[in-house]
């Protein structure tokens, strides 16, 4: 009698365990919207082999959240038109969060807050110390990105030339088509680890706050429920400082991990 | 008219009294309405008194069907106003014809109608647009309500965008009114919005 019990009880417990199993909301295998080349965010060396930030946190999000992760190379300027279509499940590409793009997908986060800053050839650094010295000059920025907005908002007069991919406007600031770039401070940064003869200005920070969240298709709130819980965990357990110092050595993480507690709701 | 009628007569009368206990007897209509129903009450007793003298003129059917007019025309008054006294009641702020982009701590004063407001709680949401085509302004902020009672501020409830609030004005004897501040972190303070006021219902 009291062995009957005891198999009742466990089968009870298994049953319990078996409930109690979160489903899974993503795919065995999810197609991840990565950039072309950011270097220190997401970018492929000569042999194809991937690294950066971006890229480690897709993968971990895969392991924790039991998918496959498939890198599939986006231009900013598409991320949106790709994840509507569903060629891409997530955006994993330093991709800020905006209450325009709202409108048109999901987001979960923020997993990293930057502002705008600015990128000028190391040998001219001495000519930019504040934002009124880029008055009148050239400044190279990607298709889609928030940079444009933000350098038309600043309410002085810059020239703004437009490019695919950041690489092409660090050639096009080395070449000396452009007289300096920008974006995000903290991709300038990454910019800046491959390309010595660039220097981002410390002092040169301006616009709206960048918080780079996770693109996901509009109005699923499961998936970004999902992602929610674990960019808290990745937040509070240390992963966000392992994979920052791995991938952006030297820059400081003051100002650019968000609060756990705080992140958008979805 | 016997004692049992008499009885019956008595706690009709009492019975319709009543309302003048929970009706606002400074409005005239209401006054009239709750005065009505007693009224009633006696046109229906009147014919159990003995007439003095004979008369051709029928007085209890007429006293009845002018009693039930009577009856039914107060009686609508008193649940219409009963109804107009518990309603929850929109509220329409003025707008102050000033700046209508807001920035982290800009805050205003709502003037709540009534001195003092017809009820004794509102409940409050309000919502930001982006006036940018950057940032992530809409839902990262927190809107401070504050109430002030008599000019004197009260506990504030700070919630997101979007979220409603209530918030009490019980005791305002001259004027109350709500305060609603504009927060955002530290490293978002460049954002730039649009506030507007999605719901304000005073209620009981």
């Amino acid at each position: 009698m009291a062995k009957r019990l005891l198999l009742a009880l466990l089968l009870v417990v298994a049953g319990c365990g078996a409930d109690a199993q979160e489903p899974a909301v993503f795919g065995k295998t999810v197609n991840i919207g990565v950039s072309p080349s950011s270097p220190g965010w997401g970018t492929a060396d000569a042999a194809g082999v991937r690294s950066g930030f971006d890229y480690d946190f897709s993968n971990w999000l895969g392991q924790h959240l039991a998918f496959t992760p498939v890198p599939v190379t986006v231009l900013a300027r598409d991320r949106e038109i790709e994840l509507q279509r569903g060629t891409i499940g997530m955006v994993v590409a330093t991709y800020s969060i905006t209450d325009a793009r709202r409108e048109q997908v999901g987001f979960a986060g923020p997993y990293m807050l930057s502002q705008q800053g600015v990128m000028v050839r190391a040998a001219e650094k001495e000519k930019y110390r504040t934002l009124a010295d880029l008055t009148g000059k050239t400044i190279c920025v990607t298709s889609g990105s928030t940079s444009a907005k933000q350098l038309r908002e600043l309410g002085f007069p810059v020239s703004v030339t437009e490019k695919d991919v950041y690489e092409q406007c660090r050639l096009a600031l080395r070449d000396g088509q452009v007289d300096a770039l920008s974006t995000d401070q903290l991709i300038l940064y990454g910019l800046q680890k491959v390309d010595k003869e660039t220097y981002v200005v410390p002092e040169i920070a301006f616009g709206q706050q960048e918080r780079y969240g996770i693109g996901l298709p509009k109005g699923d709130k499961a998936k970004c429920e999902a992602v929610t819980t674990q960019i808290r965990t990745f937040l509070i357990d240390g992963y966000w400082d392992r994979f920052f110092a791995a991938n952006l050595p030297g820059v400081p993480t003051e100002g650019h991990k968000p609060n756990p507690n705080r992140l958008n709701p979805c | 008219m016997s004692h049992g009628r008499l009885l019956i007569f008595l706690l009709l009368l009492i019975a319709s009294l009543s309302p003048l206990l929970f009706l606002n007897l400074d409005k005239a209509g209401q006054l009239a309405s709750a005065l009505a129903l007693p009224l009633a009450v006696i046109l229906v007793a009147l014919p159990s008194i003995p007439p003095l003298r004979r008369s051709s003129v029928p007085w209890r059917k007429v006293s009845i069907i002018a009693a039930v007019i009577v009856a039914v025309v107060g009686g609508s008054g008193v649940v219409y106003a009963i109804w107009q006294g518990n309603r929850d009641i929109d509220v329409t702020f003025p707008t102050d014809g000033g700046d209508p982009t807001w920035k982290d701590g800009y805050y205003t004063v709502l003037p709540v109608p009534g001195a003092p407001p017809e009820r004794e709680r509102i409940t409050v949401a309000a919502s930001l647009k982006n006036t940018n085509k950057t940032g992530d302004c809409e839902q990262t902020a927190t809107l401070e309500y504050t109430p002030l009672i008599d000019g004197r501020p009260q506990t504030s409830t700070s919630v997101p965008p979007g979220q409603s609030v209530e918030l009490s004005l019980a005791g305002t004897t001259r004027k109350a009114e709500v305060k609603i501040t504009l927060h955002y972190e530290s490293g978002n303070a460049n954002c730039a919005v649009d506030l507007f006021i999605d719901k304000a219902v005073l209620h009981g």
